[in-house]
């Protein structure tokens, strides 16, 4: 018998440690915690947080001219209607669109930021790799905050990766100085890391942080930096060239930063301002007023306008079947009318000089004679018309005219506070620690 | 007599069979019979107590073996019989002659009852476990084990989602338990727990396959219930929503028996959709159309002339008359040593609808050996493979009978008299007759096996090790053919590869012992270890370049995926069982479990049970009451778990797919929660169980109180943390339920004898608590289904929607807008009316709806619940009447009080619009034929009488005459010249008789599937098939 007893105790001695059978691993996914242990994950997390951005980026575009006179809806979407009506709900699935996809590409870019410094240096990720993903990230954060500050106002500033049970789940808002200070510290750090690196159109570098800098010190009305800033960029190595050159292909000459897509990741912006016959859903189109603003000469026309019949279409965006059309995020011009706003906000001769001299630049490629304006005021106009046409449909009109104070009258909005719009009804009553913007 | 020869040639064969038998044997025989009926009893065991020998008796109820001289107790006992003992001396070389009287035992208290990782007899268990014996379930048709628990077993709901051949089957053990996971059992084969689930990936609808359905019947021994936490708490995590142990059939030592069994028969609808013709379609279309219009320049008869149009009958066109066939063979037999079975089958049933079907190829071997005296080895392989032959089903725009009955009858399936041209506009979406002639199979092929060894350490304490193994490859491929609508223009193939593998090595210790007489205990101690791993695989090809040729590898486009999830479970566990002189009973019970699926702080989950027991009828005082047979008081108290809760649920995740600019990416897809664990069930149970008038009367009462918290639900999370939310533990559940079980013997003689059983069960859900995800500190109430909500304070599954109130018959009774009168003020101004304002575009005929806030307006606000799909009560009846060699059972199975969903009404009744094909459609209102409740017709639905509402609940209840089978043993005299011991001629029908006032096709559905909140809903879903066979058993 004793045999027997033997034999039993080691079958069950030679099975139990084969029996680790709690150690599993998700196939198709990676645990949080394997993700920051290489350079390849690393730069991967990078390639989700582009991926993050693409995910909000046609809104991000479209509802600051569908709110403002560039754009009007015609389709059927009630959320794009209270959008261009001004009269939010609290629920509107734009702004809890946009609410919700800068905090997630927030918080792939807080987890890169954070965790990317902690994963072992080795072979093609040198210290330089890993700064250099790191500085975008940094861009991007600051590039989602600044969404967040100008459709919401102050929001909660969150800087670490989220993780379960953190009290940093139920955040308070913050200021919208201490946002833009947040944004400011991002984009300098990265400009730091990243200096005069030039990358393809589709990627963040040097160049795009020092113009997103240029932007947000307009928006700050540091007018001196932001005149500086933008200076850099244009001694920089881009070149405004043909108004073909930048549109007609995808990485146009005047791209500092354009958001690439493709077929397998596609956007709709065309599909949404085409007409049903030409493969879209027609949900909004240009306004008669900002038709009217082109002068029938003006080149750019053909590139953002086109009747179809008695329908304006915009056609900035043209391939409504793959969605392949890339997203201008930063381009020199906007940069050159940046410089130009700032040298006429300091006012003196020589600013305002060539404030219109860079206008002019713009104008001339467009096929139009030189701006007539000469007085501080006048510039000041100018170059705020000029932004309108220059930038129409890239997602700009809407924070301009609010920045400038211009809004409420230019839009004639009946209610001041509807500037902002409201925080997403679901995270006001989530979380106790939020509270609603005004009038909502 | 002293030859040294014939010695020694005996001892080498003893030196050659070592442990075998002392030099002195005697032979012990007999034949075991009936008490009262004096029948031989086949399949009694017959064993000498105290040693290990013994056998079962033939099917002629005879028994012989060998044994030691020696003065013995023969132990006689057989399920539903009463044990026997009795004195037996074998001689040297002489043969004792034992014949035994057994008395049936409907309370069965001698029966050895299967728990977990163990046995008991019933008579000293004191939890709540119910028992199938294979006997009772041979003679039924068909059906996958879980099926067959329907109506047989109180406390349990089995509800076939379909009548598809080989299709789901939701079972719930003393109601539902969970919303996000499973309310199915943990189903245990001869100690391997084994998948129930579909695993089917490629979609047809929502209905999905039956991973049971690859287990013959005929080779269970006896499928046990364990429903009380005593019975349950031993497996731990997954012993919520009860357990089910199947047991299967093994050899018995003594002559080799050959059964061969084969039946031939038919499946057919015993109903008929009745529909429109042609002509009414038409009517009612152009009757639509004027009623919401006004005539058009096309008159009155904008969808053509009405008495022009020919008539198609899809519902003719898709059903047909099915062959079922159906044949078993079983060699079994073996050694005071070695025993074995063998038992292999094929069954082929076509469906009642064309091209669907269910073939089965089975095999089964089972091993037991004893290799020392004290030691035992035993081995089980079994191999499966199914085919499913599928049609696309309910929800689905390429379903089938989905087609067919919202198809409109004006049109002909075919486009040319030779029928070779499919119309694709003979059907809502798709053309029925097209759809079904797609080549869509899936081939299940299952290894479930397992091996092991005992031994007997010292008396009473035995050790056992055992590894076993589920293995499943399930195949699906769909071929489209050009001419279907999923496959137009050049055909598509879909194939979906999904394997299957879950291992579990369990290594137990028991004693067992009867101490002075009086004290019977035992213990077991034990320890398991389980991993399951599953890998999903699909290819697609589009575009080939004919229909009779459809290889992935020449698709003109191809594509391909895999993915793969494992999980892994150790456990603990240990159970006790004492009776004091069978008297007083106890037992208790606790599992440790550990789970690759909990969360990191949560990683081992203790679950205890106890129950106690009294044999009343043990005490002095009921001793003296003669009618007393049984009065047995038991309660139980004790945990249970559900781990159904997702492999990686607990984990932070980053997910792949996130590419830009060419380069792929990762992402987070999941916030983790380190605090997330199984779901957990405490239930409370206390019953009787009662035996009265010598046998003649048996059953059970018996009331249960389940209350399940810690439900997976998404907690939802503040958009800033990145993420919506996260899965959290936050729901609460409960189930309250009574049982009856009555097993009677009416008539017993000789030449007729009358047995009845009866169950009814009820049971209450009530979902107690939800996610509050907008702090108003309740739970937020979830649409789901068609026309269901999940809600605190209602059950699982009801049913919430527009209350109507007839229809309009007179103008008054309708508020409209004035002319340029505000929203508001038009409500207020309804309301003090009396009234509410609908929509624009109602009209006379038009369903009303009841206002039920008050507001002056139908809109949201107004629904409310409409009804449920629980029944009040249900369960099942069997008859069995023997009249000399014929035996007649009929088994009748219902439902009470549930309510069905008829969403195929709410498209086939749409009048006038293009899906209204019912017959209902004719009795709709128009102003001569007001006394109605279907509305008008209309082309659009203004009114939106199509909305959910209570119109579309309707009764569920039903009784229906299951199973009915009539056998006939031929007698031995007759058939023994021939060679054959036992010949069996048997009819079987199943579903031949359905009492319901549902107006749907069949009541006992379920369109989604197994689905935890949206049951009991009708929606275009195979109803059930009649089917019968007639067949002979064979015993050589």
């Amino acid at each position: 018998m004793k045999r027997y007893t033997f034999f039993f105790a080691l079958l069950l001695v030679l099975t139990l440690p084969a029996c680790d059978v709690l150690d599993v691993a998700p196939n198709q996914s990676l645990p949080t915690e394997s993700v920051f242990t290489s350079g390849n994950n690393v730069r991967a997390a990078l390639t989700g947080a582009y991926n993050s951005l693409q995910g909000f980026h046609d809104d991000y575009t479209i509802m600051a001219d569908l709110a403002s006179d560039n754009a009007a809806h015609t389709g059927s979407f009630p959320s794009w209607q209270e959008v261009d009506n001004y009269n939010l709900v609290t629920n509107n699935a734009e702004a809890s669109g946009q609410w919700a996809g800068s905090y997630s590409l927030i918080n792939i870019a807080n987890n890169i930021i954070v965790n990317g410094p902690t994963v072992e240096l080795a072979g093609d990720f040198t210290q330089a790799n890993l700064d250099n993903v790191v500085a975008q990230a940094k861009v991007l954060r600051a590039y989602a905050y600044h969404n967040l500050v100008r459709w919401f106002g102050g929001v909660p500033i969150l800087v670490m990766p989220s993780e379960s049970g953190q009290a940093e789940t139920y955040p308070a808002r913050s200021s919208v100085d201490e946002v833009y200070a947040q944004i400011i510290t991002d984009l300098q750090e990265a400009e730091a890391t990243l200096g005069t690196s030039n990358a393809p159109a589709p990627l963040i570098d040097g160049w795009v942080a020092k113009g997103l800098l240029a932007r947000v010190y307009l928006y700050r009305q540091q007018w001196q930096q932001a005149a500086d800033k933008a200076q850099e960029v244009i001694n920089g190595p881009f070149q405004l060239g043909t108004l073909s050159a930048q549109y007609d292909a995808a990485g146009g000459t005047g791209s500092i930063w354009e958001l690439a897509y493709s077929e397998q990741d596609q956007n709709a912006m065309a599909f949404f301002a085409f007409p049903s016959n030409a493969g879209g859903r027609y949900e909004y189109a240009p306004t008669a007023d900002i038709l009217a603003a082109f002068d029938s000469s003006d080149a750019r026309l053909p590139y953002n306008i086109a009747m179809a019949g008695t329908n304006r279409v915009i056609v900035k965006y043209d391939d409504p079947i793959n969605g392949t059309d890339s997203h201008y995020a930063l381009r020199l011009a906007e940069v050159m009318l940046t410089r130009a706003e700032a040298l006429i906000q300091l006012g003196g001769a020589a600013n305002l000089t060539e404030a219109a001299n860079l206008i002019d630049q713009i104008r001339t490629r467009a096929g139009l004679t030189g701006t007539t304006a000469t007085t501080q005021a006048g510039l000041l106009d100018a170059v705020l018309a000029e932004r309108r046409l220059e930038l129409a449909f890239e997602g700009h009109r809407w924070h301009d005219l609010v920045r400038t104070g211009r809004a409420v009258g230019t839009l004639s909005i009946p209610d001041a506070s509807k500037t902002l719009w409201p925080i997403p009804q679901r995270d006001i009553d989530l979380n106790k620690n939020l509270t609603q913007n005004p009038s909502y | 007599m002293r030859d040294p020869l014939r010695n020694m040639l005996l001892g080498l064969l003893l030196l050659l069979a070592p442990g075998l038998v002392s030099a002195q044997v005697g032979t012990v025989e007999g034949v075991v019979t009936e008490a009262g009926t004096g029948i031989t009893v086949p399949g009694v065991n017959v064993t000498l107590q105290g040693t290990n020998l013994g056998t079962a008796t033939d099917v002629d109820g005879r028994y012989s073996f060998s044994a030691p001289v020696g003065s013995y107790t023969l132990v006689v006992s057989a399920i539903g019989y009463k044990q026997v003992t009795q004195p037996v001396t074998i001689t040297e070389s002489g043969t004792t002659t034992a014949n035994v009287t057994i008395e049936q035992d409907i309370l069965g208290l001698d029966d050895v009852v299967v728990t977990g990782y163990s046995t008991t007899q019933r008579r000293i268990s004191s939890a709540s476990i119910s028992s199938i014996s294979g006997a009772e379930i041979r003679d039924t048709p068909p059906s996958s084990p879980d099926a067959l628990l329907q109506g047989r077993v109180a406390g349990v709901t089995v509800l076939r989602s379909s009548g598809t051949p080989g299709g789901g089957v939701s079972v719930r053990v003393r109601g539902a338990t969970s919303i996000s996971g499973s309310n199915q059992p943990l189903y245990v084969i001869d100690g391997v727990p084994v998948s129930s689930d579909s695993y089917s990936s490629i979609g047809a609808g929502n209905q999905g396959l039956n991973a049971l359905s690859t287990i013959d019947q005929s080779d269970i021994a006896s499928i046990e219930v364990l429903k009380d936490a005593a019975a349950t708490a031993i497996y731990g995590t997954r012993a919520a929503n009860g357990v089910v142990l199947i047991t299967t059939r093994r050899g018995a030592a003594g002559s080799t028996e050959i059964e061969f069994e084969s039946s031939l028969g038919s499946s057919y609808y015993g109903i008929e959709y009745d529909g429109l013709t042609g002509p009414e379609y038409i009517a009612a279309r152009n009757e639509g159309v004027v009623n919401q219009f006004g005539p058009t320049r096309f008159g009155t008869q904008f969808f053509g002339n009405p008495d022009t149009m020919q008539t198609t009958d899809f519902w003719d066109a898709i059903t047909r008359t099915g062959i079922v066939q159906n044949y078993r063979m079983a060699i079994s037999g073996g050694t005071q040593r070695t025993r074995y079975r063998v038992s292999g089958g094929y069954s082929d049933e076509e469906g009642a609808i064309i091209n669907s079907g269910f073939q089965r190829l089975n095999g089964l071997v089972n091993v037991d050996h004893r290799w020392a005296d004290k030691g035992t080895l035993f081995a089980k392989a079994s191999y499966n493979r199914s085919i499913a032959q599928r049609i696309g089903n309910d929800n689905y725009i390429y379903g089938v009978l989905t087609n067919a009955l919202l198809g409109a009858p004006h049109r002909p399936i075919y486009l040319d008299d030779e029928q070779t041209v499919y119309n694709p506009a003979a059907g809502p979406f798709s053309n029925a007759v097209a759809e079904a002639n797609k080549d869509f199979n899936a081939v299940d092929t299952k290894f479930l096996g397992n091996i092991g060894v005992g031994y007997e350490f010292l008396p009473g304490l035995t050790g056992r090790l055992e590894a076993g193994l589920d293995r499943f490859d399930l195949d699906e491929q769909r071929f489209s053919p050009s001419f279907t609508s999923q496959g137009s223009p050049d055909g598509a193939v879909l194939q979906s590869i999904n394997l299957y593998q879950n291992w579990i090595l369990t290594s137990t210790l028991s004693y067992r012992n009867l101490f002075k007489g009086v004290h019977n205990l035992s213990v077991l101690g034990g320890t398991s270890w389980e991993r399951n791993e599953i890998e999903f695989n699909t290819l697609s090809g589009n575009s080939f370049v004919s229909d009779d040729i459809y290889a992935i590898a020449i698709a003109a486009t191809k594509d391909a995926s895999s993915s793969a999830t494992e999980s892994g479970l150790q456990s603990y566990f240990g159970t006790t069982e004492y009776a004091y002189n069978n008297k007083y009973l106890a037992s208790a019970t606790v599992r440790v479990d550990r789970s690759s699926r909990f969360g990191a702080d949560k990683q081992t989950a203790f679950f205890p049970a106890v129950s106690l027991g009294w044999n009343a009828q043990q005490e002095p005082f009921l001793q003296s009451v003669s009618w007393v047979d049984l009065v047995k008081i038991r309660g139980s108290i004790g945990k249970s778990g559900q781990q159904e809760i997702g492999n990686f649920a607990s984990r932070s995740l980053w997910g792949s797919g996130t590419n830009y600019n060419g380069v792929p990416g990762i992402a987070p897809s999941q916030l983790g929660n380190p605090e997330l664990t199984w779901e957990e069930t405490t239930q409370m149970s206390a019953g009787i169980d009662f035996g009265f008038f010598a046998g003649k009367l048996g059953g059970t009462v018996e009331a249960y109180r389940k209350d399940t918290d810690a439900l997976l639900r998404t907690q939802p999370l503040p958009w800033t943390t990145g993420y919506s939310g996260r899965n959290a533990n936050l729901g609460e559940i409960r189930n309250e339920g009574l049982e009856f079980q009555l097993n009677t013997r009416n008539i017993e003689t000789r030449n007729f004898s009358w047995r009845s059983s009866i169950n009814l069960s009820t049971n209450r859900n009530t979902v107690i608590k939800l996610v509050d995800g907008d702090g108003d500190g309740e739970g937020d109430p979830v649409d789901v289904g068609f026309g269901q909500r999940l809600a605190e304070g209602q059950p699982l599954g009801v049913f919430y929607g527009w209350k109507t109130a007839g229809l309009f018959q007179n103008a008054s009774e309708i508020c409209m807008t004035q002319t340029g009168e505000a929203a508001a003020a038009r409500n207020a101004r309804c309301a003090a009316a009396g009234l509410a304002y609908q929509t624009a575009g109602t009209a006379l005929g038009d369903r009303r709806f009841q206002d039920i806030n008050g507001d002056g307006v139908i809109n949201a606000d107004d629904r409310d619940y409409l009804g449920d799909p629980n029944p009040d009560f249900f369960g099942g009846l069997t008859n069995t009447v023997r009249l000399f060699g014929v035996e007649v059972s009929a088994f009748l199975q219902f439902s009470q009080g549930n309510g069905v969903y008829n969403a195929s009404a709410q498209f086939n009744q749409q009048i006038g619009q293009t899906f209204g094909t019912s017959e209902f459609v004719n009795n709709r209102w128009t102003p001569e034929n007001t006394n109605t409740n279907i509305p008008r017709a209309t082309n659009s639905d203004p009114n939106d009488n199509d909305r959910d509402s209570d119109y579309f609940v309707e009764d569920g209840s039903y009784v229906r005459l299951k199973t009915l089978s009539v056998s006939y043993g031929v007698p031995a005299s007759l058939t023994q010249n021939v060679g054959v011991r036992n010949l069996r001629l048997f009819f079987i029908g199943e579903n031949l008789w359905t009492s319901t006032k549902y107006s749907g096709l069949d009541p006992e559905v379920s369109t989604f599937d197994r689905s935890n909140t949206s049951f009991g809903t009708d929606f275009f879903t195979y109803p059930q098939a009649t089917r019968f066979t007639i067949g002979a058993r064979v015993t050589l």
